[in-house]
């Protein structure tokens, strides 16, 4: 029978095969881990269970893992510090921000998706579309019918000539 | 980003508030899908102005239309010419009181408009006191939104309207009381302005001199140019004409700048009025005057004229 999934540990293994060994406690952050555990039950005698994650980067893996040890660490995650810390964290380039969505996305850290997207929220917040596009590199591809909706739904916001500028 | 699954997308979009939102379904065909998606917008109602769970059910699904975020977040600046939908129907007011970023209030008010009573007295909506054990407050500090939303029916589309300046416009000491009385003034057309009034007093804890703010009251009235509170049926029109008017973004300081002009006419509008008041005394006591000489005038020489026997 396999062992109660805080008591074991962890091997996360990247795409480019680095790997990452985890406590059992700070493996349990993220649902698929857990479910995974929950289900496995070869490895049950040595107490080590390994998970290989196919579509995140090392680099990408180690982050996650840094985040993951932190907020089981219940002694220094408290409050405002964690806050911070959190922060600090989060202040990356919008590349690993991204791996970093997929990343949590594919473990299910709820934790680290809050947070994430909450800096992809906030990375928006006060920009005009133009900005917004470059800033993740959309496309616009508007029909001519979805752009008199805009003009038409955002004539509050941005009325008359910056609404062309606008878009 | 586009690339993200969907549900990822839409974990971004509850995070952003309305304008934000408006710009990002501008950005792409693709997010402007998503950013209609009836959840998100009834997420981003419910966050941006929490009293609205108090909706009552036949009306919540009110909040899942995108017309309603934009006809709700923005000021109105103009006014639509009244066309008298509004006769009989419900008017629902959600308010929402902040002191900093904790909420004091957040309540639904249904108002039955079709009550002769309501239309021909005074136009008023009394907003429920603040719980008693409620914090004091800085009454400069205070923020409030008052949205106003007609109840539909007769298939026309449904409107909604911010009737508050979000931000005080002016903070009294009232002449009689004493009383802190703020108030969240629209102007909605030239003629009259639509008045949210918190009324806090002071309440002396144990040991206090003065006492702290607390929040007393908050009343919705609408005013014209004079200062005099209009009746139910008047009240009702101007606040239909702002919900079918135009919609703008208001800068900072903006609501607090129309307001003062407002005050201002209210003044030149007062001025006048005593000026041709005064004018008015003036004639009168001149034609009483002239009146007045020309009798004695007429006697006089009536009394000299008569020949001497």
């Amino acid at each position: 029978m396999a062992s109660p999934s805080h008591t074991r540990t962890v091997t996360l293994k990247s795409c480019d095969d680095v790997e990452f060994v985890l406590d059992g406690s700070v493996a349990t952050l993220s649902q698929t881990l857990v479910s995974a555990m929950a289900e496995d039950s070869s490895s049950s005698d040595d107490g080590t269970f390994t998970w290989c994650v196919s579509n995140i980067t090392g680099e990408v893996l180690a982050k996650v893992v840094e985040f993951c040890n932190k907020h089981a660490d219940i002694s220094s995650s408290r409050g405002e510090d964690l806050k911070e810390w959190d922060k600090a964290f989060i202040s990356v380039e919008l590349d690993l921000l991204y791996d970093l969505i997929l990343a949590a996305d594919n473990l299910n850290i709820e934790s680290l998706l809050d947070l994430t997207a909450q800096r992809v929220a906030d990375e928006i917040k006060g920009k005009m579309p133009h900005e917004i596009r470059m800033l993740f590199n959309i496309e616009k591809d508007f029909t001519d019918e979805e752009e008199r909706e805009i003009r038409r739904e955002h004539a509050w916001a941005y009325g008359g000539e910056s609404l062309k500028s606008f878009l | 980003m586009e690339d993200l699954h969907p549900d990822l997308l839409l974990q971004i979009l509850r995070r952003l508030d309305p304008p934000s939102l408006a710009a990002v379904s501008a950005s792409s065909s693709h997010l402007l899908r998503l950013s209609s998606e009836p959840h998100l917008l009834h997420h981003l109602s419910l966050s941006t102005w929490p009293s609205l769970r108090h909706l009552p059910t036949p009306h919540l699904h009110l909040l899942s239309s995108k017309s309603f975020l934009s006809d709700a977040f923005p000021s109105p600046s103009s006014a639509a010419a009244g066309s008298g939908w509004f006769c009989g129907g419900d008017l629902i007011s959600a308010v929402d009181l902040y002191h900093n970023h904790d909420l004091l209030l957040s309540s639904v008010i249904v108002t039955d408009t079709s009550d002769p009573w309501f239309s021909t007295s005074p136009f008023r909506i009394d907003a429920p006191a603040p719980a008693a054990d409620a914090p004091a407050v800085d009454p400069a500090r205070l923020r409030l939104t008052w949205i106003a939303m007609d109840s539909g029916g007769g298939g026309r589309r449904r409107r909604a309207a911010d009737l508050s300046s979000g931000r005080p416009v002016s903070v009294q000491r009232h002449w009689l009381t004493g009383d802190m009385q703020v108030r969240f003034a629209t102007v909605l057309g030239p003629a009259a302005v639509a008045a949210v009034v918190v009324t806090c007093g002071r309440r002396r804890g144990e040991g206090e001199e003065e006492g702290c703010w607390h929040v007393r009251e908050a009343i919705l009235v609408v005013e014209d140019v004079e200062g005099v509170c209009l009746n139910g049926r008047e009240g009702l029109a101007v606040i239909e004409a702002a919900m079918g008017g135009g919609r703008r973004r208001e800068a900072e300081g903006e609501a607090e700048e129309r307001w003062s002009e407002f005050q201002k006419r209210r003044r030149e509008r007062r001025e006048g009025k005593l000026r041709r008041e005064r004018r008015l005394d003036t004639c009168c006591v001149l034609i009483g005057v002239s009146a007045l000489v020309s009798f004695w005038g007429l006697l006089l020489w009536s009394h000299l004229s008569v020949p001497t026997c």
